[in-house]
């Protein structure tokens, strides 16, 4: 066998075009032939390298486009993608057209989900969940203004009659009132026998008693059998008669109950308002402006590769409170990923060129838990989103602490979790990227 | 339940392109993410100049598309769609050897710009150093991956000329890169 019909044999064999039956031979002469081997070894290093020829295998992405809207036909949407953003379309009216064509094949979904999800809040705004909370809200304002009218009424009349009093005796008198914002605490004293009645037992009670804020150390109990009284004073002057008992009790807990106008003559009691326990629903939005500064981590689900590195992105939410914690919304945002894909997939060389930056938009929905509030006010929170970008279906999800600076202003910060999955020549992609986010927020 | 697009064959697909619009369009789709990347790397290595290469492509599909509409019995898309890159390129490089010869040699030459290795680079190179029949047949071959008895339909050739043919470029291509393939195969 000479070398000429051995090396034919190799590159049919390599082709996968040589028949069985010359297999063998050729087997035999590559253990036997040094030479041989080389130049299988030199044949498929040759192929490897072809198959890595991933630009020749890659058709532009402006031809694509040019190809398609000459046929008249809508360029496939992950194409369409990629040839907005990256690659400069020629100027000619048909690609113009297809252009506006493949636009609006990527953004309908997202304005359809955008009218739904204005809908939506309409309905909970007018009709839905925000209706109902809006009538316990106005049943117990209604209730609460019920009780001050009634005190106010029955008040009114015995300041009345009483300031009558005070005039009969001296005209000159002017009644002056002091509003004292009164907790109610819970309180342990001891129960101690008189002097003069040694019979008495030595007990420890429990209580409670509304007394003024401005007490903080001690709460002095009476007499068993006297009525209980806080002593306090305002300004240095004492309100309330001194008591004759100094028996000590100790504060347990206290908790703003109401709001009593004084007399600060007679220290009588003018007016009494309750404080509600939970305050009343009111419609609440809030906006949100932020962004993420964060890094590639992970590659798509195929065996493409993909570059890595840090990209940082900026987004907007617009959120409604459903309750005091749980809010639905908008969001809006833009994002990087990375610019191409390389690799083989099924003996396909695949090669992806894309977005730097993608537009995403869709609905949010955040739980932020008031009941754990810590260090003077800040609150963790939970945010999740699920929605669409250029490229295809979008998702994120954050968990992080907000706090307020004031009634109107929030910061946050949190960390971030972020995919995106789509479609490219049948071969699905997806990316997952993470990394720290922070927002200013304002609420109205 | 009826097959998902993806699942037809190249055949039902090609029928299926002288349908209504939206069938006719998703076929097209389907057959152009699944020949596009061979048909391109066929222009693009045999023309070597980047431009040319594309519009060959996009002419190439644009007539498939058309003779779709034509009574037709298809037995094999990708040599289908190949013969009419073929003749398209043809027609290319006649033009090429007309007017601008010498600066699109150097052009090619010079288009370095996506070869990623030095390896493809240098049988990139010695590509352009073939005789046409014998850079279209590796072409053919390597990069398109057509059997010897495709190659042969899509050029109109016999077996032993194309066997002779792949051959003999690749032997060249041997000799041309021979240090580097030595060290490359230790």
């Amino acid at each position: 066998m000479n070398n000429h019909s051995t090396s034919d044999l190799l590159h049919a064999f390599l082709d996968g075009e040589l028949e069985q039956s010359h297999e063998q031979p050729l087997f035999n002469e590559l253990a036997s032939s040094g030479e041989l081997r080389n130049e299988m070894r030199e044949l498929l290093a040759m192929r490897s390298a072809v198959q890595q020829d991933i630009e020749a295998f890659t058709p532009p992405l402006a031809a694509t486009s040019n190809i398609f809207s000459t046929l008249g036909f809508t360029l496939p949407a992950a194409t369409a993608g990629a040839v907005a953003a990256g690659e400069a379309l020629t100027a000619s009216s048909a690609a113009t057209t297809v252009a506006a064509a493949s636009w609006w094949s990527k953004f309908w979904l997202p304005s359809a989900t955008a009218l739904i999800g204005a809908g939506v809040t309409f309905w909970l705004l007018n009709w839905g969940y925000n209706s109902n909370l809006n009538a316990m809200a106005a049943t117990q304002s209604a209730e609460i203004q019920k009780i001050r009218s009634e005190a106010a009424a029955q008040l009114a009349d015995q300041a009345n009659s009483f300031r009558n009093q005070l005039q009969n005796v001296e005209p000159k008198v002017v009644i002056q009132t002091q509003k004292v914002y009164v907790p109610k605490v819970e309180y342990r004293y001891i129960d101690k026998p008189s002097v003069a009645d040694n019979s008495m037992k030595q007990n420890v009670n429990k209580s409670v008693l509304n007394t003024p804020i401005e007490e903080s150390a001690s709460i002095f109990a009476a007499h068993d059998r006297q009525p209980l009284y806080a002593q306090f004073s305002s300004g240095g002057n004492s309100i309330f008669p001194k008591q004759t008992s100094t028996y000590i009790a100790s504060p347990i807990s206290q908790d703003n109950a109401l709001v009593e106008s004084h007399d600060a003559l007679t220290g009588e009691i003018l007016e009494r308002e309750f404080l509600p326990q939970d305050e009343p629903y009111y419609q609440r939005w809030s906006a949100k402006v932020g962004g993420v500064v964060s890094n590639w981590s992970s590659a798509p689900s195929t065996s493409l590769t993909a570059p890595t590195g840090t990209f940082k992105d900026i987004n907007g939410q617009l959120m409604f409170f459903l309750s005091k914690d749980f809010s639905v919304g908008r969001k809006l945002g833009q994002e990087a990923f990375p610019l191409h894909y390389e690799g083989t997939i099924s003996d396909r060389k695949i090669i992806r060129d894309q977005y730097s930056i993608v537009w995403w938009y869709g609905l949010s929905a955040q739980y932020q838990v008031s009941s754990l509030s810590f260090w003077g006010g800040v609150q963790p929170y939970i945010t999740g989103f699920g929605g669409f970008s250029e490229l295809g279906t979008h998702v994120r999800g954050e968990v992080g602490v907000q706090y307020p600076l004031s009634s109107l202003l929030s910061i946050s910060a949190g960390y971030e979790v972020s995919g995106l999955f789509y479609e490219f020549q049948n071969v699905g992609f997806n990316t997952v990227k993470t990394g720290f986010n922070s927002g200013i927020i304002i609420h109205f | 339940m009826s097959k998902s697009i993806s699942q037809h064959t190249d055949a039902d697909l090609f029928y299926q392109m002288r349908e209504e619009k939206i069938i006719a369009e998703q076929a097209f789709a389907e057959l152009y993410a699944r020949h596009s990347p061979r048909v391109f790397a066929y222009c693009r290595r045999i023309l070597g100049d980047r431009d040319r290469a594309q519009d060959a492509f996009q002419d190439t599909f644009i007539k498939f598309f058309q003779s779709a509409q034509q009574e037709r019995i298809m037995t094999n898309v990708p040599a289908f769609l190949l013969r009419i890159a073929r003749n398209l390129c043809l027609n290319a490089q006649r033009t090429r050897h007309q007017t601008v010869q010498f600066e699109d040699f150097h052009a090619s030459m010079n288009d370095e710009s996506a070869e990623k290795t030095e390896l493809l680079k240098l049988i990139t190179a010695a590509m352009d150093l073939l005789p046409d029949d014998y850079r279209e047949t590796f072409v053919l071959r390597e990069y398109d991956g057509l059997s010897y008895q495709e190659i042969c339909e899509v050029t109109n050739s016999t077996m032993a000329t194309v066997k002779i043919r792949l051959f003999r470029a690749k032997q060249k291509i041997r000799e041309i890169l021979a240090p580097y393939l030595a060290d490359l195969a230790k």
